[in-house]
């Protein structure tokens, strides 16, 4: 059972259910989504939020082993892990789910009006509602305290879906583990009177600001004054509202992690809409130490977004104008200066329900109310059986809320491998429509993606054109086409019209081909009768200075898409074998956890290791972190990898060669002098990172500057007698040109080692020269308690970094302090840079070995950064750890376990689905000139016994090269036959020669 | 001239060109509204006939889009690409249809920017070839 429908309940529910379990979904709201299904754009992509969560909340209310059921409470959980009773209270819609259509008529007939909390009560809704526009399922409810049981809405539903006498019932649900994701909440801003939230007008906390940016928002994706309507010119944002504020009662004292990034996101999008408004956001430390993030934060700045670090201290407004001054300090001096609105970037803390929930799941809280968990298993909470995932174990980012949601489901299938399979469903499909005689009649369906397409492309001009198109049998417009509604109307509409082959003009087939295919299936067609025209992504989003030429294109598009779809034939996918063992590249904490999960779920690993002993960078870390020493931990784990009878190590072992596919990889591992040949199903790659090295600050000229992986080894071997003062510098080789990320863990470790510093001998004078101290999360309180143990933190700026020099007595360092505008003149016993981490040795190599892509600072690119930060473009391969990006300990082991889960999504299965857009050879035309066997990249086509090429659909990966080559034309790609291509484009230049046919 | 335009068909490789095309979209980068993409699943796939056939139905500039070299999804499909690329050009010179009307692009699927670059540049090169003599035959 999973318990919360936002992004990490669905990826733990979908991961399991991929995986072979019938998983219940409980949702204490009335849809999917949570709290992302508020966020109007997610950085750094700036993709519509909503666009990547539609899909997901289809696909998990669509998947057969999830049974999903809303407005419900997890409120007793009896027994023990793999044998709980859970007490199940669902509380009644007052809205009849099977029958309601989600027509809207009982809202629009409803008198009451109340404040919309979803929109950050920024709008009133109906007392029966739909939570949001695109909600999943797409069914109303009834807020029965706001109801005043006119019966109105009773009378006009026509499909007799309301119910005023609807019951709560009680379910006991019989299960063998839980996933508890009920995520956050928002700090209420309100709290803090001094910033005006809730008495000036135009304050509004992030959230409400989400709202007002988003088209289905209250303001309908325009950013006004609540005052008066204008729009706002100068903007800013105050930081920190809530959060890394130690006095009772105003807020929390961890770091919210999330609030700069989201900021800085919303004034980018601010830019977008209006380039002219200035921008100020207030902040105390920019606190960008995600994979990208850096470089996000710079392109704002790029934008003339001012990034002011002081602490906000009051909101005044001007009574007449509404406007808002604030106070701040700057290179000495108070300035004010006046704002026409301001935006509050409020923290998160645990939601509400938190007590509850962790009462009636047997489980501990932490200090802060999230759910404590282990920092060597981030989703083991105190009770066997019972795991935690998302913003509820604390606060983080969409995609570390994913990653923890797969990771929940690997620890939860590691618990449950005997029942694999026992309880989950097969999906039924209708039978197919043999089509192949009848004449095509096109269906063209074109989305609006709100305003998205619709603000630019004239999409009812597009309809009009798409009906007069040849083979067209008729268009129709949707506001969002991968809404629920949207879907359902299509397969109704494939069935009125007769419809056999279909085109929706909207996103990207990258995105959402699988879910139109999906729809198509299920109404009885082929579901290669599909094309898709990308009319948002490659159009009106590309194009918005030009609606009529974007309208052309989009036009061309269609018609473009309508003419190959005329030419498609239906193709059938074959079942194949799955290898079911896994490969895990690296044998560091990340290799380690992923081998140990997969192994646990029952299947067998191999794991390879290029140095002569497993551990990486764990071997060289001494001080504990959370209680838990990095050493130990590696070793224990070590040690459950070598007596483990499912996983077989190699170390010394260098991956040379990999072929194959999904399901059926064929390796070569290089082990010393011998290869080795390893068939397997999957790849999980973990190779790690590295420390840097470094070129400034002296490094390598005194011995007395040392990295912070030094460092680690000093502390341990406890002769710091000599030691009295001690000067960190922050950020010795990161965030610089060249190397312009995060390296992420070296805040954190040089609070560490500062305080083990103060443990040894409290005399001992500690200076860390910082940018931005990045100890977001809960490590905010080893840094509060590191400035309460007297080490000095002072800011330096990158355009002035510290200047060394080596001394008889020590290493002079100079620095100024912009805080107070003096130098600062250090003499240094000891010097720690906080060396950057960077890619692993051979990283690149190993990526182009399995065709993953690497970015700019040669980590490896997954392939979404926000849904599906494990996967890579190559089916049947996945990441996790510092390949990805520099992480700490815990946050690997969260990836390495969701690797395991995505992997075992795979591996779960005994054959896969193969075929399709393959290559295929009309025997009668080849003359076996042998073109397409010297040319496959992947060696597929041999000539056969009947002296002609062969080309074995399982094998072939369908780029097409031979077909592009062949010289008689006796292969074709399937679904990209050159008739088909042809076809398409002929469709955009000559519709009279089309139409004439 | 200025009222010229042109139409320019761009086969793009799903795992890069195609995917170049929707980052630059999601990071609203604007450009030329005149591309017109076709999605191949690799740049490996366009065969000699398409391009042809596609200058005959009155494209006034084609061009083919690709992995970056030595990056392809499908190892060395975007290198078949360009040499196909360059056997067409030289058919178009044969034809007397300047043979800068077609071109082979390589780019990462991470590179939206790139995208764009490539659409303006392609786009300001044929309109400053103007019409081409196929077009409207």
């Amino acid at each position: 059972m999973v318990v919360g429908g936002g992004i990490a309940g669905m990826q733990a529910a979908s991961d399991l259910a991929e995986s072979g379990f019938f998983v219940y979904l409980i949702t204490s709201d009335d849809s999917l989504g949570g709290r992302m299904a508020r966020l109007d754009k997610t950085f750094p992509t700036n993709e519509c939020s909503m666009c990547l969560l539609g899909p997901r909340m289809t696909g998990s209310l669509n998947e057969s082993n999830i049974n999903l059921l809303t407005r419900a409470k997890l409120t007793q959980l009896e027994g023990e892990a793999g044998n709980f009773t859970a007490v199940v209270e669902r509380q009644p819609r007052y809205v009849d789910e099977a029958r309601c259509t989600g027509c809207g008529l009982c809202a629009d007939t409803c008198p009451i009006e109340v404040k919309d909390e979803f929109n950050g009560e920024l709008s009133k809704r109906k007392a029966v509602y739909k939570q949001f526009p695109q909600a999943v399922p797409n069914k109303y409810a009834i807020d029965i305290e706001n109801c005043i049981r006119c019966m109105k809405c009773t009378r006009v539903c026509s499909a007799g879906a309301i119910d005023h006498q609807q019951q709560s019932e009680i379910l006991n649900i019989n299960i063998g583990a839980v996933i508890l994701a009920p995520g956050f909440e928002s700090f209420n801003a309100q709290q803090l009177g001094e910033y005006g939230l809730g008495y000036y007008s135009n304050v509004v906390s992030n959230i409400q600001f989400e709202r007002m940016l988003s088209s289905t928002g209250p303001t309908g994706g325009h950013i006004y004054r609540p005052s008066d309507g204008a729009v706002p010119k100068q903007v800013a944002f105050i930081q920190c509202v809530g959060s890394r504020d130690c006095r009772k009662g105003y807020g929390n004292e961890y770091c919210s992690a999330v609030c700069c990034m989201a900021s800085v996101k919303e004034a980018i999008i601010i830019k977008e809409h209006k380039p002219e408004t200035e921008i100020v956001i207030f902040y105390l430390d920019m606190r960008a130490f995600g994979k990208n993030f850096d470089r996000y934060v710079n392109r704002a700045v790029g934008q003339g977004i001012k990034l002011q670090r002081s602490l906000i201290s009051s909101v005044k407004e001007d009574p007449i104008t509404g406007n808002l001054s604030l106070s701040y300090c700057d290179k000495g001096q108070v300035l004010t200066e006046e704002f026409d609105m301001v935006v509050l970037g409020a923290g998160v803390q645990p939601p509400k329900s938190a007590g509850e929930l962790a009462k009636a799941a047997g489980i501990e809280l932490n200090q802060f109310g999230f759910a404590k968990t282990s920092y060597s298993n981030p989703v083991e909470t105190t009770r066997a059986g019972v795991f935690a995932a998302g913003g509820f174990i604390g606060p983080r980012d969409i995609p570390e809320t994913v990653v923890s949601g797969s990771a929940a489901a690997a620890a939860a299938a590691e618990l449950l491998s005997a029942a694999r399979g026992v309880s989950s469903r097969e999906i039924k499909y209708p039978e197919e429509k043999i089509l192949s005689s009848e004449q095509a009649r096109v269906g063209v369906f074109v989305c609006c993606c709100g305003s998205n397409i619709a603000g630019v492309v004239d999409v009812s001009e597009v309809v009009k054109y798409a009906s007069g198109l040849p083979g067209v049998a008729g268009a129709w417009k949707f506001t969002y086409s991968c809404s629920q509604e949207s879907l359902q109307k299509l397969k109704e509409i494939i069935h009125e019209f007769h419809l056999n082959r279909i085109v929706v003009a909207a996103c990207s087939i990258r995105t959402h081909l699988p879910l139109f295919r999906n729809a198509l299936r299920e109404a009885g067609l082929n579901q290669y009768y599909l094309e898709m025209a990308n009319i948002r992504d490659q159009c009106s989003w590309v194009h918005r200075d030009y609606p009529e030429e974007a309208t052309a294109k989009a036009k061309d598009l269609v018609a473009m898409a309508v003419g190959k779809v005329r030419h498609h034939r239906p193709l059938y996918l074959k079942p194949v074998q799955v290898v079911q063992k896994a490969l895990v590249v690296g044998g560091g904490i990340a290799g380690i956890t992923a081998a140990l999960s997969l192994a646990e779920q029952d299947y067998q690993v191999y794991l390879i290791e290029r140095q002569e002993s497993l551990g990486g960078m764990l071997n060289q870390l001494y001080l504990p972190q959370d209680g838990i020493k990095p050493r130990e931990l590696i070793e224990k784990k070590i040690h459950a990898v070598k007596s483990h009878p499912n996983i077989r190590v190699y170390k010394n072992a260098e991956l040379i060669n990999v072929s194959g596919r999904i399901g059926d990889f064929q390796s070569k591992i290089k082990v010393e002098k011998t290869t080795i040949e390893l068939k397997h199903g999957v790849v999980v790659i973990a190779a790690g990172c590295r420390e840097g090295n470094i070129k400034e600050y002296m490094y390598g000229e005194d011995k007395r500057v040392i990295t912070r992986l030094e460092m680690e080894e000093f502390l341990s071997s406890g002769n710091n007698s000599l030691v009295k003062t001690v000067v960190f510098i922050q950020c010795a080789g990161s965030r610089q040109e060249g190397r312009e990320y995060c390296s992420r863990t070296c805040c954190g470790q040089t609070v560490r080692q500062a305080l083990a510093l103060k443990e040894l001998n409290e005399d001992v004078n500690i200076y860390v020269l910082y940018r931005d101290m990045r100890t977001y999360g809960f490590m905010e309180s080893e840094y509060r308690r590191a400035r309460e143990k007297g080490v000095i933190f002072v800011n330096y700026q990158p355009d002035s970094p510290p200047d060394l020099q080596g001394g008889y007595n020590g290493i002079n360092i100079k620095v100024k302090d912009p805080s107070s505008r003096s130098n600062l003149e250090l003499t240094a016993d000891l010097v720690v840079l906080a060396s950057p981490a960077v890619p692993a040795e051979g990283l690149d190599k190993l990526a182009g070995l399995l065709k993953i892509p690497v970015n700019e600072d040669g980590f490896l690119v997954e392939t979404h950064a926000k849904l599906a930060p494990l996967d890579v473009p190559t089916p049947g391969v996945f990441i996790c750890g510092s390949a990805h990006s520099p992480q700490n300990i815990n946050e690997v082991i969260a990836q390495a376990k969701g690797a395991a889960a995505r992997a075992a999504g795979v591996l779960s299965k005994s054959h896969l689905l193969a075929g399709g857009p393959v290559a295929k050879v009309n025997q009668e035309k080849c003359a076996a000139c042998v073109t397409c066997v010297r040319l496959c990249p992947y060696g597929v086509p041999y000539i056969g016994s009947k002296n002609v090429a062969e080309i074995s659909p399982v094998q072939c990966q369908g780029c097409g090269t031979c077909a592009g080559a062949c010289p008689n034309k006796a292969i074709t790609l399937e679904h990209y036959r050159s008739e088909q291509l042809i076809e398409k484009v002929r469709a955009m230049f000559n519709m009279e020669v089309a139409r004439s046919e | 001239m200025s009222d010229f335009k042109p139409k320019i068909v761009a086969f793009c490789c799903y795992y890069c060109a195609y995917a170049a095309a929707d980052v630059a979209g999601s990071l609203r980068v604007q450009y030329a509204p005149e591309v017109r993409l076709v999605e191949i699943p690799c740049s490996g796939r366009i065969d000699p006939v398409v391009i042809l056939k596609t200058f005959e139905e009155g494209a006034d500039g084609v061009y083919v889009a690709g992995c970056l070299e030595g990056d392809c999804h499908f190892l060395k499909g975007n290198i078949r690409a360009r040499q196909r690329v360059n056997y067409v050009q030289k058919i178009l010179g044969e034809l007397g249809i300047d043979p800068e009307r077609l071109a082979m692009y390589n780019l990462s699927g991470a590179q939206g920017g790139r995208f764009a670059q490539i659409a303006n540049e392609f786009t300001e090169k044929i309109k400053k070839l103007g019409p081409s003599p196929l077009r409207g035959r």
